[in-house]
């Protein structure tokens, strides 16, 4: 047997040099960025659960155990502590996750609202599509189909949300699917969808009749399962566990490197859990009272901890089906090449006299939202305290993916992701303007700013709340209970000069 | 259209005589069901007075909303979102009374036939303020079960019967109505327009 290598091999072997020097590929690391050379860019998976408060979330301190299977996650993930939705319900929150930009700059400001025409090609969908993302868009939310519609251009796999519905009244999309967002509106009108009559005199009664046996034979079907209701939204009538195993069809056979946006509704109202966890807290606990908002609607705290506790057991559930994915995703190796994105479009309030999130106030658990990245590969949990927020998302995803960061993007590269650390004193904001004109300067709403340790909150042309702000201390007086405004002067008049500054750039278009 | 002054045209109406004559030379078996349908002006007057509470209901909801549409979209979005109602609202003024116009053909001409004007008329805006009435307490309606539905099911058949009752025995009234289906007719066509260019903004948009 000869001994020595022979010529034409050594020749073979040079030619296969280049090969071992990117075999095996390199440990991931949570801030790899650009893929120089074409090399294999990781999967992003967002998983958006909807109004998912991190105020009941037991690793942010909440008491009830509502999510062990989130826990469990978090054990191997970033968890970002003081994470903030943009805005207080589905279209400003999810809009600036999707764009990058506070609701002032996309102004979808309103319920079914739509971004401008300009952020049709500056989202998170157009931006990582130039990037060979093959890309996939889902919501239960119609509200947030709305968005997702205006980007259909750029998700290559755009499911209806009717592909995952028991049932789905919507005629919009099947009937003018060029003109989605206007049909839906005036379909939500012929069919009071909203808190009007129904334009329709006599068909809506035909209509209810009909929709009142559909949900009289779903509840023969499922009643067992779903003891309070079947889960639905706006005549959507679901079951999480249809959209979880979807899910996980999708992250099997989709092309890689791929972009999934996937937005649940639970734990959305109506809480309407699964039978295992009905009554799974009634365990006579009741948080500290609060006084009433002079904003809210008198919500008595009996009717507020009843709901308090109804939304806990609906989040148990969404939680029990997210761990359903997760092990999913842990046995199949997903967690190991794909970044796993949690969080929530906006928060839930049950205090001080306000139920759900269609109200004026931005208190913390109607803003405040969970966020968690799991990096391919990671085992050890880590956590953010930094102020974050909803806008960063979309800058963080571009620097993975190695594409800089946009000038329009209000957003930065989420710490411990980026390779600079973070600026020390960063001002977060949160809007809530749906009863301002998107075509005219910022005249009636409500906005705040976090900055350190303080929350400074402005309410603007409310009836007998107007030109009101309140301060707070998150540090010291985390349930915001004691407003400083007045106490801390300095302080207050600090970030009203920077409130201020920021207003004035974003009412300067209008001029 | 005519002058709707004479209430005996819109009575006595019976335009489609040739064909009727056409069909009884021919020995057609449909032609007792023809007779039956009403004339053509009757059709017309009483379908533009149906359409009337369809639509003034229709914009009433529509006018509430639209400040707030406006707050959120473009003119020509606002004007998209105001046609689909619209459009409905011709969809369903067709819904309602192409029953009554089958009715009609099949039930014993003294019936229907013979008052079909007053008739339809009092049946649909009688029903139309019953249904107003279900509109207004539609948060406590939609939860009513079978038994608390019955006694109003009943009440509003027998409200209906009862007017059917005075309109074919009173001339009076059957006058009142036909007067005002005279005066409606006319408003209602300015809403028939308003449907036709909904749709047509409709098809704008849509294609």
């Amino acid at each position: 047997m000869p001994t020595s290598l022979p010529r034409r091999d050594f020749i073979k072997f040079l030619a296969m040099w280049p090969l071992f020097t990117v075999w095996p590929p390199p440990e991931p690391t949570l801030g790899h960025t650009s893929q120089p050379g074409g090399h294999r860019l990781p999967n992003i998976l967002i998983l958006v659960f909807d109004t998912f408060s991190a105020y009941h979330i037991p690793f942010y301190g909440y008491r009830r155990q509502t999510t062990p299977n989130l826990s469990r996650f978090a054990n191997r993930a970033t968890v970002f502590h003081s994470h903030y939705a943009s805005g207080n319900f589905t279209t400003p929150g999810t809009a600036s996750l999707l764009t990058g930009t506070y609701p002032w700059s996309h102004q979808a400001l309103h319920i079914q609202g739509t971004v401008l025409e300009e952020f049709r090609n500056k989202n998170i969908f157009s931006l990582l599509g130039e990037k060979g993302y093959f890309r996939i868009g889902f919501s239960h939310n119609i509200v947030a189909t709305s968005l997702l519609d205006q980007f259909r251009l750029d998700i290559d796999n755009f499911t209806k949300t009717r592909e995952l519905c028991l049932v789905d009244n919507y005629l919009a999309d099947r009937l003018f699917p060029k003109d989605f967002t206007p049909a839906v509106h005036g379909e939500s009108l012929i069919f009071r969808r909203g808190d009007t009559y129904s334009s329709s005199l006599f068909l809506y009664e035909v209509y209810r009749f009909w929709t009142s046996i559909q949900m009289k034979l779903l509840t023969k079907q499922y009643g067992e399962l779903f003891p309070r209701g079947i889960p639905n939204n706006h005549n959507l009538v679901f079951m999480l566990e249809t959209a979880i195993d979807w899910t996980m069809r999708q992250l099997e056979k989709a092309p890689q490197p791929f972009l999934a946006y996937m937005h649940f509704l639970p734990p959305h109202d109506p809480y309407t859990t699964r039978r295992e966890f009905v009554d799974r807290f009634d365990d006579g606990w009741n948080p500290l009272p609060k006084p009433f908002h002079p904003l809210s609607d008198s919500q008595p705290d009996q009717r507020l901890n009843q709901k308090r506790r109804e939304y806990d057991e609906y989040i148990a559930y969404a939680d029990a089906e997210f761990g359903r994915l997760y092990d999913f995703m842990d046995r199949n190796g997903i967690l190991d090449n794909t970044y796993v994105i949690f969080t929530s479009d906006h928060g839930e309030l049950f205090e001080r006299g306000v139920w759900g999130h269609i109200t004026p106030v931005l208190f913390e658990p109607v803003i405040r939202v969970p966020l968690l990245i799991s990096k391919p590969g990671q085992q050890k949990k880590q956590d953010v305290y930094t102020h974050t927020s909803c806008v960063d998302i979309l800058p963080t995803l571009l620097h993975l993916s190695g594409i800089n960061k946009p000038d329009w993007c209000e957003g930065e590269v989420l710490p411990s992701i980026a390779e600079e650390k973070p600026a020390a004193e960063r001002s977060i904001f949160c809007l809530e303007a749906k009863s301002n004109s998107k075509h005219a300067p910022l005249r009636k709403r409500t906005v705040s700013l976090i900055r350190d340790r303080y929350k400074l909150v402005h309410y603007l042309g409310y009836k007998e709340y107007d030109d009101i702000y309140e301060m707070y201390d998150l540090n010291d007086d985390p349930e915001e209970l004691n407003n400083i405004y007045s106490s801390r002067k300095s302080v207050a008049s600090d970030l009203q000069a920077l409130l201020n500054e920021q207003l004035i750039k974003v009412n300067r278009r209008f001029k | 259209m005519s002058s709707p002054t004479s209430l005996d045209s819109l009575r006595r109406s019976s335009e489609p005589l040739c064909l009727e004559e056409l069909l009884k030379e021919h020995r057609l078996p449909l032609i007792s069901v023809y007779r039956r349908i009403p004339s053509r002006r009757n059709i017309v007057y009483t379908y533009l007075a149906c359409l009337f509470p369809i639509q003034v209901w229709s914009v009433y909801n529509l006018l509430r909303e639209v400040p707030a549409w406006l707050r959120q979209m473009s003119v020509w979005d606002v004007i998209g979102v105001v046609s689909y109602p619209q459009t409905f609202a011709l969809f369903e003024s067709a819904v309602i009374f192409l029953p009554f116009v089958l009715l009609s053909a099949l039930l014993p001409r003294r019936w229907l036939r013979d008052k079909f004007v007053a008739l339809t008329t009092g049946i649909v805006y009688l029903s139309a303020a019953w249904f107003i009435l279900a509109h207004i307490n539609d948060l406590t309606v939609r939860y009513w079960g079978f038994s608390q539905f019955l006694p109003w099911m009943g009440l509003f058949l027998s409200s209906q019967i009862l007017c059917c009752f005075l309109i074919q025995y009173s001339e009076k009234l059957e006058s009142v109505i036909l007067s005002f289906v005279g005066r409606v007719a006319v408003l209602s066509l300015v809403y028939l327009l308003i449907d036709l260019i909904s749709l047509t903004i409709l098809v704008i948009r849509n294609t």
